[in-house]
């Protein structure tokens, strides 16, 4: 394992950081990323190829646990805005008399 | 699902608490690490590891959403840092166990027993003893 790996990791984390909830971001963010380092670190020290996947899996599940859905219930609000305006749109053209305006 | 506990109604926890019974594996063995000793975020992630032999192992994220639940609920508590020698230790957060916390976390335990009992009684399982 070479601290190339360390180093990437770190950089990728801090990039997926930015990604969790603003809340827990602000109060647990640095200690997350230290606890990541941490983790990593150690497995290099101790030459550890189990040690670093399972940092990324547990990162991995994070991802899907937390994440995931907070990114849902973020976006949940938008599609439903923009359903309930193509629905109400669609239903007053559907409420649209067509004969009123068909003059024979 | 009724959370009713083997001690019984669980009259003397917070309505709160008593929502987060039965415990995840998450909160239970972060209850479990900071019941022996206070401790910080890096070796709560590997005394959980340890204790569920590898069973969970817990992410940054799951690890601090953890930790907040538990500070919400009063469970735990952030400890002071000025006593640590270290300058590392002094940047680090550390986290003990409450009274409140380890009363669930008794009671969680005392629930899990009466499981395993159950198991055995419906001879499930073998009985300590049997097989060797």
């Amino acid at each position: 394992m070479t601290s190339y790996a360390v180093s990437v990791s770190k950089f990728l984390y801090t990039r997926i950081l930015r990604w969790y909830p603003p809340a827990l971001k602000s109060e647990f963010g640095e200690d997350m990323a230290e606890v990541f380092t941490e983790s990593i670190e150690a497995s290099w020290q101790r030459g550890s190829w189990n040690g670093f996947t399972r940092a990324w899996l547990a990162v991995s599940h994070d991802l899907i646990s937390i994440l995931v859905p907070y990114r849902i219930a973020c976006t949940t609000p938008i599609v439903l805005a923009v359903v309930a305006a193509v629905l109400s749109y669609g239903s007053a053209l559907l409420a649209i008399d067509p004969s009123r305006n068909c003059h024979k | 699902m009724s959370t009713e506990s083997p001690l019984g109604s669980l009259p003397d926890l917070p309505e709160e608490v008593r929502a987060i019974m039965p415990m995840t594996p998450a909160v239970f063995y972060t209850l479990f690490a900071l019941a022996r000793e206070e401790q910080h975020g890096y070796s709560i992630m590997q005394t959980v590891h340890t204790l569920s032999e590898g069973a969970v192992t817990m992410g940054p994220g799951t690890l601090y959403l953890t930790i907040q639940r538990l500070v919400d609920l009063s469970l735990a508590e952030e400890t002071t840092r000025e006593k640590r020698p270290a300058e590392r230790e002094r940047r680090r957060r550390f986290y003990r166990i409450t009274q409140l916390g380890r009363r669930a976390f008794e009671i969680e335990t005392a629930r899990m027993k009466s499981v395993l009992r159950q198991v055995r009684l419906s001879r499930l399982r073998p009985a300590e003893g049997e097989g060797q």
